[in-house]
């Protein structure tokens, strides 16, 4: 119950909005300072580890693709502390739904083509009388060929142009096609999918030896350089690299295994702290959402301290509005 | 930021000063009740806080 000198108005809708966002409730309430503490130190400590995790602590997976429950070990047991957060962790739950429905995040070809983005990364071309290699960084453009493709997979057409950097630094344009897969993995000739929480673009071409790399706000592609030479194409090279990805498609969007370890490889105790941040802020809205539904656990906070074993004093008589001063001559 | 970079503990004392902000904050409605104990309650986890890493320092001593 209550102190009769708060009003907690509809305690129950302010309980939802303490959910959905931390002191909502309270400025519901109209209990400002308790809501500004609330939202202040709460919100602060999720983002603070959500930054700290590189923005992918927080996602939610039970089950793979196939609907087999993860081992519980696997299971994102944290995201059932970090969505109490409410709405700035509810993406997570979305974000699962897009990604374990399999569409968007394995079927990226057909959803992304035709693809007009910029790309970053490396290229080899050997063309008689113009054989060169280096990192590149421009704009790409590629479309899916619809009269190609009958056994071969997918084919696509596009262009690129941007420049070469490194030793000769100088600009390029260049003819794009062959057949175009989608895989989560590195290979010949792949595009990363569309939703990822964290996908590898480990560089194969001239990169033997390079350690592995994961990105979210980034994908991998890799494409032939091709002559066209009437109506067909011969290839003359290949370019690999990453293209960027939309926030809504990597924002916490589960992740996969090995980008967990590859997580706690590269972040080590800070991602562990990290995770530790955004739990830590979940459990703390569970109290402010029970103070807005209940209010103060212990009482409005004037009453007077008895010794142990005694009853604390009542708190003092409420007045709904304050007495008249009177003045007493004596 | 760098203090976190040197050692992790450091993260330990935003987040105590959140916990015990926000604990005491459900637990009264007065402003001035809520930050008297948050201070309480904040040095008191740092205190229990730095007697383990204490205790646990000198254990490992020469380990």
């Amino acid at each position: 119950m209550a102190d009769p000198r708060i009003n907690l108005r509809n305690p129950a809708l302010a309980a939802v909005l303490a959910f959905l966002i931390p002191g909502a409730g309270h400025c519901y309430q109209r209990r400002y300072f308790k809501a500004a503490i609330y939202s202040v130190c709460i919100l602060t400590t999720f983002y603070w580890g959500q930054a700290m995790a590189d923005w992918r602590g927080v996602f939610f997976r039970w089950q793979d693709f196939e609907g087999n429950r993860f081992r519980v070990k696997d299971r994102s047991i944290g995201y059932l502390s970090q969505v109490l957060v409410g709405a700035s962790s509810l993406p997570g739950l979305v974000q699962w739904q897009r990604y374990s429905s399999g569409d968007d995040a394995r079927a990226a070809l057909q959803l992304d083509l035709p693809l007009d983005t910029t790309f970053e990364g490396y290229a080899k071309v050997e063309n008689p009388g113009d054989s060169w290699q280096g990192p590149i960084s421009g704009h790409l453009q590629l479309s899916l060929d619809e009269s190609g493709g009958q056994g071969f997979g997918a084919q696509v057409r596009g262009h690129f142009r941007g420049r070469l950097e490194g030793d000769a630094p100088r600009d390029v344009e260049f003819e794009l096609g062959g057949s175009l897969t989608v895989a989560n993995r590195v290979s010949s000739q792949t595009i990363g999918p569309r939703i990822l929480g964290s996908g590898e673009i480990t560089r194969t071409i001239d990169g033997k030896n390079a350690p592995r790399e994961f990105s979210s706000s980034r994908r991998f592609l890799a494409c032939r350089v091709v002559l066209p030479r009437g109506e067909f194409e011969s290839p003359v090279g290949e370019i690999e690299g990453t293209i960027p990805r939309a926030f809504w498609d990597w924002y916490q969007v589960p992740l996969e295994d090995e980008a967990v370890q590859d997580m706690n490889r590269r972040l080590g105790k800070r991602y562990e702290i990290a995770l530790l941040f955004t739990w830590v802020a979940g459990l703390l809205n569970l109290l402010a959402i029970w103070d807005a539904y209940e209010g103060p656990a212990y009482g409005y906070g004037d009453e007077v301290d008895q010794p142990e074993g005694q009853p604390n004093a009542p708190p003092p008589p409420v007045t709904a509005t304050p007495s008249p001063v009177v003045s007493v001559g004596s | 930021m760098l203090l976190g970079v040197q050692n992790v503990l450091w993260y330990l004392l935003p987040l105590a000063l959140a916990i015990s902000l926000v604990y005491s904050a459900s637990r009264f409605e007065l402003p001035e009740r809520i930050l008297n104990r948050a201070t309480r309650l904040f040095l008191q986890i740092v205190l229990f806080m730095g007697t383990i890493f204490a205790i646990l320092f000198v254990l490992s001593d020469g380990l």
